[in-house]
């Protein structure tokens, strides 16, 4: 009984080896308190959300341990910032406390994700401890800097509850990985009565299914037995294989993210708050435009809002408009981890984008409204934009750009490897079917799954909604059924990688 | 809210139920995978079974002589010579051998493509001197997915694989590489040396191995060293296994083959006399007891064209099972292996054998990740086959530093997330244990024998 019991408080503590995600296996026990204090609070709108803080706050404890107190640094300072900005009467003070708020903010962003990195290109190393990132420190400080620059424009009331401010920033589902959530969206759902509609409750646990399906069943089983190990060593095979690995690594990665937005989306929902949605099938985007209109949306709106308008937008000139989305993308990339990988990732999405505001500016269309093209024009374009797209996804997943070998004597290969790979040794050097045939067999299950991720991928927008819907007309038990089946079915397949994003 | 709370409900009753499933279960040929949602909260075991597999560990000391502190090393259970022995009087005789020194190590997912494998070769051959990859299966059937150490291609083969559940026929063809070939008609394989190593890049000799079922069936068979054709040779003839070599310096054998009947079991680039060949035959969810179909008569002929001075036994993750809380659980295992081993000895007369114990795995219990008794049980049931056999045996376990040391390796990067297998990063860490243990095992035959230390 006394081990029982010293097991259980090792469980409940912090352990850095085994982070809480929302698809761990302890978090549907939390979830279980977490529903069951906001329904006998769900009448008290105060009582509510600072149980539903105080669950999320343990969570983020399981998750990052002693390392959650920066984002109370950032809860109290914004907070406190972003009233004092609406108090004052004065410009000046107004732009001096915005600054201070950014800065303070970018300066703790600075710290824990780019210290070595800039010291590394300055040929310093004096960082001479081992920092510790807190778990979404990337999430929550945009998230932040959103809220007290949207209340210094004049977009959004501050909110005079501390309880509540926190709330915005420390809500478990989405603060580990996002969705970057506005305050103008969030802080009036939690003034209004707790409300969980019929529809809410089918549709938040149709996305928490689809979500842990795309994560815990696709991803990581094309993640583990596919991407992982073409990645592992790129030279070891032709071009070809190298690009099936990339077009798969390019699925992993959006149905990993995408799995974990959906199912904080759904989360949410059964919580009864709304989340706008952060991916919009990106992969059929015809332009490297629409692409960003598609992918990780709550980021890229941030990057227009906050730092691309901030630098001037488009009110500047063509050229300086360029030059804006240029810098936004490329800081864009650094954001998401200092190496130079993710620089060159952001740069070429950003020297994309500027080339695709030209070609619409020289065949004199509006990128809001792009032309109609017949429909091989428009697959062309499709498959154009998803090979551009891929391209810049070797940068983000090699870790370097060149090879190195390593001090045990082992070569890693960078990402022109595996680009100089399908460029240059694209077919093995005899018998292509035979070669091909083999490979088709050896890894026949992940190209299975990976196949089904791409029709899935692939179906029209329609007919997700109807299943949708659909399914949120059905019975309650069905839902109980269907996520019996999903949890049954990630048991079966034994894999669990951990998050790309959460690194981010 | 209510109904949220009642799904909630329905997720951890599914993950409960799935957790109190027992091992092993299977519906039809489907083996059920229990969850373990519950494995951080249920208590460790007592820790009498753990006392019990080291009491069993611990009379391995008795068979030690010397063993330098805090080195991991191989303990010979045998009493006629059929441990290490016969590999190290190959070494000490290699220059006038007439003929490499071979060693086959039998495995396992744990070294299937070639990890710990790889730099262990490469490891020998720079002590004991050597090149080349050794024996490959003709295609790139599982049984040699993502080697690194040769680059591999061929025709059109039909492979037939010891792990599978059906088509391959031990009784009639198998022998210890776990995997034969079929093709009608014209077809081939070929093997370059890869160059991120010294000792893989180029070799001295390629051997093509085939077996024929009876007198009847015939093949011919070209190498291409280097791009140059050589003699067309012609196979077969008797019933039994045959080969063909061809020597001189290369970098790259190719083997075309036209095929009326035979059935082929690999080509390798091997060493000149004198070096050291390690050929790895490892493969997937394989236990060791596939071994014990093969016929008396096929070990023989086998060992007529490709002798080995020792056979490395790296198997029993497979068996292994975390659950198990006393010795008498792997009875059965210690049985049943034994028998295996015994016919091995029979079949290869000469050989030595060893046997390689499981590495850590480690299950979360309490926030920590430890190791199982049921691990441990594992290796001292290993131990126990090792000594009723009478081979040498190697404590991997204990050599990778013991309790939770795959959890280490995990958070280096060095195995998978799964806390028991390695990666090649993993691999090349833990070779040199083993390298060592044969190495200091080597010198202390030497010094026992007049100290030939000349021979080195």
């Amino acid at each position: 009984m006394t081990e029982l019991l010293s097991n259980l408080w090792a469980l409940l503590r912090f352990s850095p080896d085994a982070p809480l995600m929302i698809s761990s296996g302890l978090f549907p026990w939390i979830f279980l308190v977490m529903v069951a204090g906001a329904a006998l609070a769900s009448r008290h709108g105060v009582a509510r959300v600072a149980w539903l803080l105080l669950c999320s706050y343990y969570c983020y404890y399981k998750t990052t341990g002693g390392a959650m107190v920066w984002l109370l640094v950032v809860t109290v300072s914004d907070w406190w910032i972003a009233r004092a900005i609406a108090r004052s009467a004065s410009d000046g003070v107004r732009r001096a406390l915005v600054t201070l708020s950014v800065a303070l903010d970018l300066s703790l962003l600075g710290f824990f994700k780019y210290v070595g990195f800039f010291a590394s290109i300055v040929g310093s190393s004096f960082v001479g401890f081992d920092i510790m990132m807190p778990v979404g420190i990337s999430f929550y400080i945009f998230q932040s800097i959103g809220y007290t620059v949207d209340v210094y424009r004049g977009k959004v009331e501050p909110t005079d509850s501390l309880v509540e401010y926190a709330f915005f920033l420390a809500f478990f589902p989405q603060l580990v990985m996002g969705p970057i959530v506005r305050a103008g969206d969030m802080l009036p759902q939690l003034r209004q009565p707790a409300r969980l509609t019929r529809t809410m409750l089918g549709v938040g646990v149709w996305l928490v299914m689809c979500g842990l399906f795309k994560k815990a069943v696709l991803a990581d089983f094309i993640g583990a037995n596919f991407v992982n190990r073409i990645f592992e060593d790129p030279l070891h095979s032709p071009g070809i294989v190298n690009l099936l690995g990339v077009y798969g690594y390019a699925f992993k990665l959006y149905l990993d993210f995408s799995g974990y937005s959906e199912m904080a989306i759904g989360l949410s929902m059964l919580l009864g708050l709304k989340i706008a949605p952060n991916f919009n099938s990106p992969y059929q985007s015809a332009s490297i435009t629409e692409f960003w209109r598609r992918w990780h949306i709550s980021l890229s709106t941030w990057l227009r809002d906050f730092l691309y308008i901030s630098l001037g937008g488009n009110r500047k000139g063509a050229l300086r408009q360029n030059l804006n989305l240029f810098i936004t993308m490329t800081l864009g990339g650094l954001w998401h981890g200092a190496s130079w990988n993710f620089v060159i990732w952001g740069a070429l999405h950003g020297a994309a984008l500027t080339v695709h505001k030209w070609w619409m500016r020289l065949t004199g269309q509006d990128p809001r409204h792009p032309a109609r093209h017949p429909w091989y024009l428009h697959v062309l374009a499709v498959a154009l934009t998803f090979h551009f797209v891929c391209l810049t996804w070797i940068f983000f997943n090699t870790g370097t750009v060149a090879g190195f070998t390593d001090e045990g004597g082992i070569y890693h290969a960078g990402a022109l490897d595996m680009i100089n790979q399908i460029v240059f040794h694209f077919a093995p050097t005899e018998h292509f079917g035979a070669y091909m045939s083999q490979f088709g067999a050896i890894y026949r299950q992940p190209l299975a799954f990976l196949a089904l991720a791409v029709v899935l991928h692939y179906v029209a927008q329609g007919v997700e909604e109807r299943c949708r819907a659909t399914f949120a007309a059905m019975p309650v038990w069905t839902y109980a059924v269907a996520l019996a089946v999903v949890v049954a079915l990630i048991t079966q397949l034994d894999v669990a990688l951990p998050f790309d994003y959460i690194t981010f | 809210m209510r109904k949220v709370l009642l799904l909630t409900l329905v997720v951890i009753a599914t993950m409960v139920a799935l957790s109190l499933l027992p091992d092993g279960l299977t519906i039809g040929r489907y083996e059920v995978l229990p969850a373990h949602a519950l494995d951080d909260l249920l208590p460790a075991g007592a820790g009498e079974a753990g006392q019990e597999a080291d009491s069993i560990i611990g009379l391995a000391e008795e068979h030690v002589d010397t063993c330098p502190e805090g080195k991991t090393c191989i303990v010979d259970f045998a009493a006629d010579r059929r441990g290490m022995t016969p590999l190290y009087v190959a070494l000490a005789r290699r220059p006038a051998l007439g003929r490499p020194v071979r060693i086959a190590v039998l495995g396992d997912s744990y070294i299937q493509g070639d990890i710990l494998t790889e730099p262990l070769r490469a490891l020998l051959q720079q002590a004991y001197g050597g090149c080349g990859v050794g024996l490959v299966p003709m295609s790139n059937s599982k049984s040699n997915q993502f080697r690194r150490s040769v680059k591999h291609e061929f025709g059109q083969w039909q492979e037939f694989l010891a792990n599978q559940r059906s088509g391959y026929d031990a009784a009639r063809y198998g022998t210890i590489t776990a995997s034969y070939f079929t093709a009608e008609g014209h077809t081939w394989t070929s093997l370059t040396g890869v160059t991120h190593s010294a000792h893989l890049d180029s070799c001295y000799s390629s051997t093509l191995i085939y077996y024929a079922p009876d007198g009847g069936a015939s093949a011919s068979a070209t190498a291409t060293i280097n791009g140059s054709a050589t003699l067309r040779h012609s196979l077969g003839g008797s019933a039994g296994y045959g080969a063909v070599s061809v020597d001189g310096h290369m970098g790259s054998v190719r083997w075309d083959i036209d095929n009326h009947g035979l059935t082929f079991i690999g080509a390798s680039m091997d060493a000149a006399p004198g070096g050291v060949v390690l050929d790895n035959f490892a493969m997937e969810s394989l236990t060791g007891y596939h071994l014990g179909n093969i016929p008396q008569d096929h070990l023989r002929s086998f060992d007529n064209v490709r002798h080995y001075d020792l056979v490395v036994l790296m198997f029993g993750q497979n068996i292994a099972n975390i659950k198990a809380s006393s010795a008498s659980a792997y009875n059965s295992y210690v049985k049943h292996m034994t028998g295996v081993i015994d016919a091995l000895k029979q079949g290869m007369p000469g050989t030595g054998f060893l046997i390689v114990s499981i590495g850590d795995r480690n299950v979360k219990r309490g926030g920590a990740w430890v190791t199982p008794d049921g691990i441990k049980l594992m290796i001292a049931a290993q131990q126990r086959v090792a000594m009723e056999c009478g081979t040498a045996f190697f404590n991997l376990y204990d050599a990778m530093g013991g309790e939770g040391s795959v959890a280490r390796l995990v958070e280096q990067g060095m195995a998978n997330k799964d806390y028991t297998h390695i990666n090649h990063r993993g691999g090349a860490q833990l070779a040199p244990l083993l390298a060592d243990a044969i190495e200091w095992g080597y010198d202390c035959y030497e010094r026992r024998h007049g100290g030939k230390g000349g021979t080195r």
